[in-house]
C-alpha cells in the first residue's frame, strides 16, 4: 500500500507541471479584498460600433524587387474590407484612406474607392493605389488602412507591413563635352560644360570614373593619357586624378537619393573634367577613344 | 627650347558622349537585407534591370566582380537586352561550401551598358550592386535542439508508462500472496 502511494506520489509531481494552474493559486487569490481585474465592458448606443477592417495585402502590388526607376512612379494597388455590426450602411465610403508609412520618409497615402458589387450586408470591399516615388527608401513601410461609421467613429488596422527592394539607378547630360583650343603642353583645361548626373534610384550612390587614353587617329603613339584628366564636384581643376583602365571614386562625389526633377541639387550631383595637362609632343589631328574603349561612368556603394 | 602653341583637333577639341544610357538595377537584396543561406546549400537569386524610364532600348552585359567564390551567373556570356519601359531578371546562383566558409560574403555585380560608340569620345556607364549573403547555421542548430526535445520527451513517456505499469501490477501479485496466505 506504502509502495502504491509512492508510485502515485510520483506520478502526480511528474505530472503536475503540465497543468496550466499550480495548486497554491487558489490561495493566493484568498486575500480577503474585493477581486481586481480588467473586465471588457461593451455598451451599445445605435450606431456606435467602429467599423472593423481586414487587410488583403497579399493581393497588393510587390515592391519587394524595387520601385520604378525615376522619374516613373510606382502605383501600388491594394483593397481591404470594412464591417461593421450596425449594417453596411453604417459605414461611410468617402472616409476609405490608405497610408503607407516609414520612420523618416515621407507619408504616401491616398483615398479609396468602394468596390461597386462587392458589398454585402454588413461589409464592403475598397480599393486604393499610392503613388510611391523612386527615392522612397527600401525597407519594411507599414500599411495604415482606415475607415469610419457615419457617426464619426474612426477605425483604423496597422497591422500588416510590406517590403520595398532596392533600386541603383542614374541619369547623366549632356551629351557631349568641349574644350576650347588645346595647346601642346598646356595645362589646366576645364571643358566648356559639366556633366549632371541624376539618381533614379533609392540608394545612395558614389561615382566612380574608369578611363582610357584618347589616342591619335592619323598617329596613335600621340595621345590624351587618362591621367592627364581629372574630375572635380566644384568648376575647376585639381580635382580626382584619374587612371587608366582603373574606377577612380571621385572624393566628395555623392548621388544622394531624392526627387532629381526640382532641379535644385537634391538627387542630382555635378561633375567637372579638367585635362590637367596636354603631354607638348601633342600634333594636330584628332584624339578618340576608339582605339582603347569608351570612359565608363559608374555609380557604386 | 621654345614651345610651339599648336593648336589641335582644328582648335577646338570636342568629346561627344555617346549613349549615356539612363538603366537601373534592383534588388530584393541590400546592406539591411541580406541573402540568408545555410553551409551547403544552393540557391538562386535575381536582380532586375529595369529601363522603365527610357525611350530607347538598352544592351547590358554582367559581371560578378566580388564573391565570385560563392556566386555565379547562369548566363555569363549572355548580353542582356532591356526594351524600352521593360525589366529584365538576371539569375544569379549563389553556393555556399559545407565546410571552411565565411559568415558574411559580399558579391559585387557590375552591369555595364553598350555605348554606340559615336563621336571621338565615348562615355558609357555601370551599375555596381553589392549583394549581402548572411551564413547561418541555425537550421542546424535548430534541428539539433529539436531531436534533444525529442529524446527528453521520449524518455518522459517511457519512465511514465514504468510507473504506471509498475502500478498496474504489485495489486495482482499482492492478490496472489493473500490467495497463498489464505490457503495455508
Amino acid at each position: 500500500m506504502k509502495i502504491n502511494l509512492i508510485y502515485t506520489s510520483i506520478l502526480i509531481l511528474i505530472l503536475l507541471p503540465f497543468a496550466t494552474a499550480g495548486l497554491t493559486d487558489f490561495f493566493d487569490k484568498m486575500t480577503g479584498k474585493a477581486t481586481n481585474q480588467p473586465v471588457n465592458l461593451e455598451v451599445s448606443v445605435g450606431g456606435g460600433n467602429a467599423p472593423v477592417i481586414t487587410l488583403y495585402d497579399n493581393l497588393m502590388t510587390d515592391v519587394s524587387s524595387g520601385l520604378n526607376e525615376g522619374p516613373l512612379l510606382t502605383s501600388v494597388q491594394m483593397t481591404f474590407s470594412a464591417s461593421d455590426s450596425e449594417g453596411r450602411g453604417n459605414i461611410n465610403d468617402s472616409t476609405a484612406y490608405l497610408k503607407f508609412t516609414k520612420s523618416g520618409e515621407a507619408t504616401r497615402q491616398t483615398g479609396c474607392s468602394l468596390i461597386g458589387g462587392e458589398t454585402t450586408t454588413n461589409s464592403a470591399n475598397y480599393t486604393c493605389t499610392v503613388d510611391m516615388y523612386w527615392w522612397d527608401a527600401p525597407g519594411t513601410w507599414t500599411i495604415n488602412a482606415s475607415i469610419s461609421d457615419i457617426n464619426n467613429n474612426p477605425s483604423s488596422n496597422t497591422t500588416r507591413t510590406f517590403s520595398v527592394g532596392a533600386t541603383a539607378g542614374f541619369t547623366s547630360a549632356p551629351n557631349s563635352l568641349t574644350w576650347n583650343t588645346i595647346n601642346p603642353g598646356q595645362s589646366n583645361q576645364e571643358a566648356n560644360e559639366f556633366i549632371t548626373l541624376n539618381n533614379t534610384g533609392n540608394l545612395d550612390r558614389n561615382i566612380q570614373f574608369n578611363a582610357t587614353n584618347l589616342k591619335g587617329t592619323t598617329d596613335n603613339t600621340k595621345a590624351l593619357y587618362a591621367e592627364n584628366f581629372s574630375a572635380n564636384t566644384l568648376a575647376g581643376c585639381e580635382g580626382t586624378p584619374l587612371a587608366h583602365l582603373s574606377f577612380q571614386q571621385i572624393i566628395g562625389a555623392s548621388l544622394q537619393r531624392g526627387n532629381y526633377t526640382l532641379s535644385d541639387g537634391t538627387g542630382q550631383e555635378n561633375i567637372f573634367i579638367c585635362l590637367e595637362a596636354a603631354n607638348s609632343d601633342l600634333t594636330q589631328q584628332t584624339y578618340s577613344t576608339t582605339e582603347e574603349g569608351a570612359w565608363t561612368l559608374n555609380i557604386a556603394a | 627650347m621654345k614651345m610651339k602653341n599648336i593648336p589641335i583637333i582644328l582648335g577646338i577639341l570636342i568629346l561627344t558622349l555617346s549613349s549615356v544610357s539612363a538603366f537601373a538595377v534592383s534588388s530584393k537584396y541590400w546592406d539591411e537585407n541580406p541573402v540568408i543561406i545555410s553551409p551547403g546549400e544552393t540557391i538562386t537569386i535575381e536582380t532586375i534591370l529595369q529601363n522603365m524610364a527610357g525611350s530607347e532600348n538598352i544592351e547590358a552585359t554582367a559581371t560578378i566582380s566580388g564573391g565570385s567564390e560563392i556566386a555565379k551567373l547562369m548566363e555569363p556570356s549572355k548580353t542582356y537586352l532591356i526594351n524600352a519601359a521593360e525589366k529584365t531578371n538576371v539569375p544569379m546562383q549563389i553556393t555556399i561550401p559545407k565546410e571552411n566558409f565565411q559568415e558574411r560574403y559580399v558579391v559585387v555585380i557590375s552591369f555595364k551598358s553598350k555605348t554606340a560608340g559615336e563621336g571621338d569620345f565615348s562615355l558609357g556607364s555601370s551599375i555596381e550592386r553589392e549583394i549581402p549573403i548572411q551564413v547561418t547555421q541555425i537550421p542546424q542548430e535548430a534541428e539539433q535542439l529539436n531531436r534533444s526535445y525529442q529524446i527528453i520527451a521520449i524518455l518522459g513517456i517511457v519512465i511514465i508508462g514504468l510507473i504506471i505499469f509498475l502500478l498496474l501490477k504489485k495489486p495482482k501479485n499482492k492478490k496472489k500472496k493473500k490467495k497463498i496466505i489464505k490457503k495455508k
